[in-house]
């Protein structure tokens, strides 16, 4: 997966969901971010933004 | 100041003037009336709300056509350009009656094998990196900038950027320079997940993906010197509209014109005539992905067009390969767009987004069809065609839509700007 969420640090404050260009982020059931739609640009805005460092952006192939 | 705080600065600027922001709302057509354009319509993606907006003047800053051709990976949203522009803007000025020009040029870059991006190519080629092909050899015509793309088409890749000759203190400014500019995030993760150093490691080029792009191509809205397109109240600017290779200093300051031109207008003009019936029948088609049982997914859909687009559209092309588009086209346009399903809002929006995209995949088609020359070397090469040929080609290729068929129109206009011979 593109965007790697560190479900201990993450408090689903939703920074990384507003400042994704391509929207693919949401909060899940337990109110942590996830990849919900498989439409990521790799830009790495959400491991920038958030306040927690709760997110890495991986690139291992740009095929998702 | 750092290029990559741009955004946050005009975000600032846009907060600190007390513009009223609708985010996650894409626009999806502006209100025309085929003279004059009277605002625009929008859905949030988020909520579903549909939006009309009455504006005396409108301004179009949405970008080129990202996803057009497929990306080698086939991974639909894996392009260089910002994959959230779909031809929003050149679909939505052509379906309001506006002239658009370059159609027949797609823009090609040669990027870092799959992290898709130059990686500022032109500017590392002027700190020494050497072009090195398959057999280990220097690349001695790498200054001709479609050099490149003309061999990896050709078939002679694969093609590398050699570091390693340069002297430890040109290799820190461009790590400084690579690592810390235009999304430095994907391209540091891509250098240290594969384990990459430019002291050590040749980096692979290859042609990625190809796509429509106003500024750093040559496909957009016709525009004036005042940015002001053919219709009355609608203005364009930045990589929708028509003024090739303008790049990002050409968007500010096209965006300034644009600005200014339409806030002139706006205290001169009456004011919009909202057609409602338009707007109600703007409502209905962009919901209607949504109240299908059954149907196509949008990312199905894109992925069909986008192989076509890659197959027959990708230059080198000819007038056997765009008539096969064409009738792709046709059949995507009266049978599959009809069909799309969308599940929730988000999906919606990329169902509309599909319709920009076959949209701009008709103008290219129609317009590479029109040019029986080739002009800019790889950016439209026809293989049938393969000479530039100033005696009958120093025109424009506009597209228009016909109010009363719907139907794609190709004309052509002089270029007025005396041009030199081998310029």
């Amino acid at each position: 997966m593109s965007v790697e969420i560190d479900r201990d640090k993450c408090d689903g404050c939703g920074v990384c969901i507003e400042i994704c260009p391509t929207d693919v982020l949401r909060l899940d059931e337990d109110g942590k971010a996830r990849v919900k739609y498989d439409e990521c640009w790799y830009c790495g805005c959400c491991e920038l933004e958030c306040p927690r460092k709760a997110v890495k952006l991986r690139l291992p192939y740009l095929v998702s | 100041m750092d290029g990559w705080n741009l955004k946050p600065i005009l975000a600032r600027e846009v907060t600190s003037r007390k513009i009223k922001v609708l985010n996650h709302t894409m626009a999806t057509s502006v209100i025309s009336d085929f003279k004059r354009v009277h605002g625009a319509t929008g859905l949030n993606v988020r909520t579903g709300e549909f939006i009309a907006c009455s504006a005396k003047a409108t301004i179009l800053t949405s970008g080129g056509c990202s996803r057009f051709g497929l990306p080698t990976s086939q991974y639909l949203f894996g392009t260089f350009d910002f994959p959230g522009n779909a031809g929003d803007g050149y679909a939505m000025a052509y379906r309001a009656g506006a002239d658009l020009a370059g159609f027949e040029y797609v823009q090609y870059w040669t990027e870092v094998k799959e992290l898709n991006t130059p990686l500022g190519k032109y500017y590392l080629d002027k700190l020494g990196v050497k072009d090195i092909d398959a057999s280990g050899k220097e690349i001695v015509d790498s200054d001709d900038p479609e050099y490149l793309v003309r061999l990896l088409l050709s078939g002679g890749g694969p093609v590398y950027e050699r570091f390693s000759h340069l002297p430890e203190e040109t290799l820190k400014k461009i790590e400084q320079i690579i690592f810390s500019s235009e999304r430095k995030l994907p391209i540091l993760s891509f250098f240290k997940e594969r384990g990459l150093d430019i002291r050590r490691d040749l980096i692979e080029y290859d042609f990625e993906d190809f796509c429509l792009c106003g500024g750093h191509g040559a496909s957009g809205v016709k525009i004036d010197s005042n940015a002001m397109t053919s219709l009355q109240g609608l203005y364009a600017a930045g990589d929708v509209a028509y003024v090739p290779w303008q790049m990002l200093t050409g968007a500010f300051v096209f965006g300034d014109i644009a600005g200014q031109s339409a806030a002139n207008y706006a205290k001169t003009c009456g004011g919009p005539e909202t057609n409602w019936d338009f707007v109600r029948k703007e409502e209905k088609k962009v919901f209607s992905p949504m109240n299908r049982s059954h149907g196509i997914k949008p990312s199905i859909f894109e992925f069909k067009l986008r192989r076509v687009i890659t197959q027959y559209l990708a230059p080198p092309r000819n007038e056997a390969k765009l008539r096969t588009a064409l009738r792709w086209i046709k059949r995507f346009k009266t049978e599959d767009i009809n069909q799309l399903k969308a599940d929730d809002w988000h999906e919606l929006g990329r169902a509309i987004e599909a319709e920009f995209i076959l949209d701009c995949a008709e103008m290219n088609a129609r317009s590479a069809l029109e040019r029986k020359e080739t002009r800019w070397d790889v950016h439209d090469y026809r293989s049938d065609y393969p000479e530039r040929d100033d005696k009958n080609w120093l025109k424009h290729v506009l597209i228009r839509i016909d109010p009363k068929t719907w139907e794609m129109t190709i004309l052509t206009s002089p270029v007025k700007r005396k041009i030199t011979s081998g310029v």
